[in-house]
């Protein structure tokens, strides 16, 4: 289909959205350079650009034929790969598509052609984080009694943490936070589901939450054993991106120098409405 | 002493204890109970010493009845004592567990009183963890040298994982350095755990509800520099600890001196080069199907720290290769430097698509650096490579050489104004023994 005119895919976002542009690539002729539900994607010349309106029908046979064609193993890596934060995810899924519908089940066993390799390293970058973050994760008690931890992932991890979490802490309702793609899972003590959150505003942090966190300070500091010391190998373990977000390089300080801070800023701000009541202003993520 | 300070006592006691792994079992979270467990493990952090930390690593009480010179907590050592009430450090684990600092509770023990005393106190802990606050996640108890069979069967049934430390390789470094650990005492738990295991599993086989005793298997660990003992040594007792008690692992920890011990020679840095070779070369009994035997000998009983001890191999077995990447099989795979278990399981995968070449094995993510030396692709080997030992060892040890500053001899000899300096290391030999400590 490379003699049709060359188009760029645009399309909103949601999965059965990718789907769809798969769809609508084998239905013109027409050579698609890109596909992407980005804003900021740069154009380039003699190239046509469509918006495709979700179709969910279309999406459901496209899924049909990769069961179908190809094999669910391959459905299984394109939806995780969705959650990708690499720029052209998109694009590199639909010629991993193509690739598939071409070569059917052969493709498991592909691992040196160039489109299959492309998706492969989207793949094992988002376990990888996936696994860090599982571990990386730090969540304080609020005074409301839930759980609620901030991560700043580069992918887009929360749908694939929620099933971990929850499983884990299922006697504790909870609110996973991803400041860098605004978005939360929530979970409320039965099932969780997905919310954006465009402003989020946290309650207080209960009494006896930094009692936990000076301990576990005190535990990080004292565990590890100078003699060995190796920034260089922690770093690699654990780049500085996630620190940010880890009590044991955070919080670093007692919770009366905590209060004092605390209203230094109050006096600074001046007149701010400053209720302690926890509003999460959130919707429910439409699909 | 408040929970915080003693926390901080009873880490430093604990700390020097390698394993921290969370590896091993498999278990979903159960309805109206905390935490789960996966078999990959999951590293919570990483401590300023690069180190893994997964488990929250600490002791019931420091304060012990035995005088082991390698040891921190030993009788005679000047720290603080203090202990856990096992509700304390069950509290503590909770609480830990449900901020996702942690993974699970690893727990050890200087020992109170006697051995049997400080099991019960440590079944305490665990019982008050599972039964009241109704806790799934990972738990790694140590078995404490000495105690009953019957003790070791309870805290089996409530740990996910065992170990009892073998803390020195050889009996006569034990007796000299443990003089309240006679090597029975640590190996007749040893062998309880492995039998215990092995029951369950008939047991398991019959009854699917039976209670499972250490479902992750058991691991130990010894002493790495304290005494004389040599790697080949080191290596022997490993594979048959592997062979006879079925451990799940067995780790390897350079000694730290700890204050005040006579032990410490003048000088005296960790080796933690020689530690890392012998978890290579633990990797390549457990997952290369290497012997001990191939990998040392009597002649040479200590591993090169220039060469990782798969490269090591590969040189003085240079008949062996070049290997034919299309046709050779998994285990001749498995010999060549620069090959792991991922990749070779991708090249097999992968060659029955298409013939290999040496593009094609740097997307496989072998990494060439070592393996070009001895692969060929369809019959030739990578242009420009002189398949000669000599040449190969100057290749492969040229960044190792850098690093340690042990580039003496220029590659290409120039003149010199400044002839016959002070003499240096320059053998392998000498490196061997800086390292080891014997120079």
């Amino acid at each position: 289909m490379s003699n049709g005119p060359a188009v760029i895919y645009r399309y909103d976002g949601t999965f059965d959205g990718l789907l769809t542009a798969v769809f609508e690539a084998y239905a013109h002729p027409v050579e698609v350079k890109a596909i992407t539900a980005r804003e900021e994607l740069q154009m380039g010349w003699g190239q046509e650009e469509i918006f495709l309106p979700t179709d969910a029908e279309k999406a459901r046979r496209v899924e049909a034929g990769i069961l179908k064609k190809i094999g669910s193993a391959a459905l299984q890596r394109v939806e995780v790969c969705f959650w990708s934060g690499e720029e052209d995810k998109d694009t590199a899924l639909y010629r991993y598509l193509r690739a598939g519908f071409d070569l059917g089940r052969r493709i498991y066993n592909s691992l040196t052609h160039p489109d299959v390799l492309a998706v492969e390293y989207l793949y094992r970058n988002i376990t990888r984080e996936e696994q860090r973050v599982q571990g990386f994760t730090r969540f304080s008690e609020m005074e409301n009694g839930v759980y609620y931890a901030s991560i700043a992932p580069k992918n887009s991890l929360v749908p694939l943490l929620m099933p971990h979490f929850a499983d884990r802490f299922s006697i504790q309702p909870f609110l996973l936070h991803d400041t860098q793609h605004a978005m939360a899972g929530v979970y409320d003590g039965r099932g969780w589901y997905l919310v954006e959150t465009d402003e989020l505003e946290v309650p207080d942090v209960s009494t006896r939450e930094h009692e936990f966190r000076q301990m576990w300070r005190q535990f990080y500091d004292a565990v590890a054993i100078s003699q060995r010391r190796n920034h260089k190998l922690r770093q690699g373990m654990m780049p500085k991106w996630y620190w940010r977000n880890m009590t044991e390089f955070n919080f670093r300080y007692a919770p009366e120098q905590r209060q004092q801070q605390k209203v230094q800023e109050e006096e600074g701000r001046q007149g701010s409405d400053s209720s302690s009541t926890c509003h999460f202003s959130i919707q429910r993520q439409s699909k | 002493m408040d929970l915080g300070a003693k926390l901080e006592l009873l880490t430093e006691g604990a700390k020097y204890d390698v394993a921290c792994t969370s590896s091993g079992v498999d278990r979903g979270g159960q309805k109206g109970k905390l935490g789960n467990a996966l078999a990959g493990g999951i590293c919570h952090s990483f401590a300023a010493d690069g180190r893994c930390i997964s488990l929250l690593k600490v002791l019931l009480s420091n304060n012990c009845a035995y005088n082991c010179a390698y040891c921190v907590n030993r009788r005679t050592a000047d720290v603080p004592r203090t202990t856990f009430t096992p509700r304390e450090l069950a509290e503590l684990t909770y609480g830990f567990y449900r901020r996702n600092y942690i993974e699970g509770l690893f727990l050890s023990s200087g020992v109170v009183k006697n051995p049997d005393y400080t099991m019960e106190q440590m079944i305490e802990c665990l019982w008050l963890l599972r039964q009241e606050y109704g806790f799934c996640g990972y738990i790694h108890a140590k078995a404490i040298p000495g105690s009953s069979r019957e003790l070791i069967h309870r805290l089996g049934l409530l740990a996910d994982r065992l170990s009892v430390n073998l803390e020195l390789p050889s009996e006569d470094s034990l007796n000299r350095l443990a003089p309240d650990k006679p090597r029975e005492n640590i190996f007749r738990p040893m062998a309880a755990i492995a039998t215990g295991i092995e029951e369950n599993r008939h047991e398991l086989v019959r009854y699917q509800h039976a209670p499972r005793f250490a479902p992750a298997g058991s691991s130990t660990q010894m002493v790495i520099g304290a005494t004389p003992d040599t790697d080949f040594q080191i290596m022997r007792l490993t594979e048959s600890l592997y062979q006879k008690y079925k451990h799940k692992r067995i780790f390897f920890s350079a000694y730290i001196p700890v204050a005040n011990s006579a032990l410490t020679p003048v000088g005296y840095t960790p080796p933690l080069l020689r530690e890392h070779r012998l978890y290579q070369a633990d990797w390549l009994l457990r997952f290369y199907g290497f012997r001990a035997e191939e990998i040392l000998d009597e002649a040479h009983p200590y591993l090169d720290p220039l060469l990782d001890p798969k490269e090591n191999w590969a040189l003085s077995h240079l008949d062996y290769f070049p290997v034919e990447v299309n046709t050779a099989d998994r285990a001749q795979l498995l010999r060549v430097p620069g090959m792991g278990v991922t990749s070779v399981e991708r090249i097999l995968r992968a060659r029955r698509q298409a013939r290999l070449g040496f593009e094609d094995l740097r997307k496989l993510r072998v990494v060439m650096k070592r393996a070009q030396y001895f692969v060929t692709c369809s019959g030739k080997m990578l242009p420009g490579i002189y398949f000669d030992g000599e040449s190969i060892y100057r290749n492969l040890t040229l960044e190792a050489r850098r690093r340690q500053g042990l580039l003496f001899e220029p590659e290409v000899t120039q003149l010199s104004l400044f002839d016959g300096g002070r003499p240096l290391l320059t053998g392998r030999e000498d490196v061997v023994k800086c390292l080891t400590g014997q120079l």
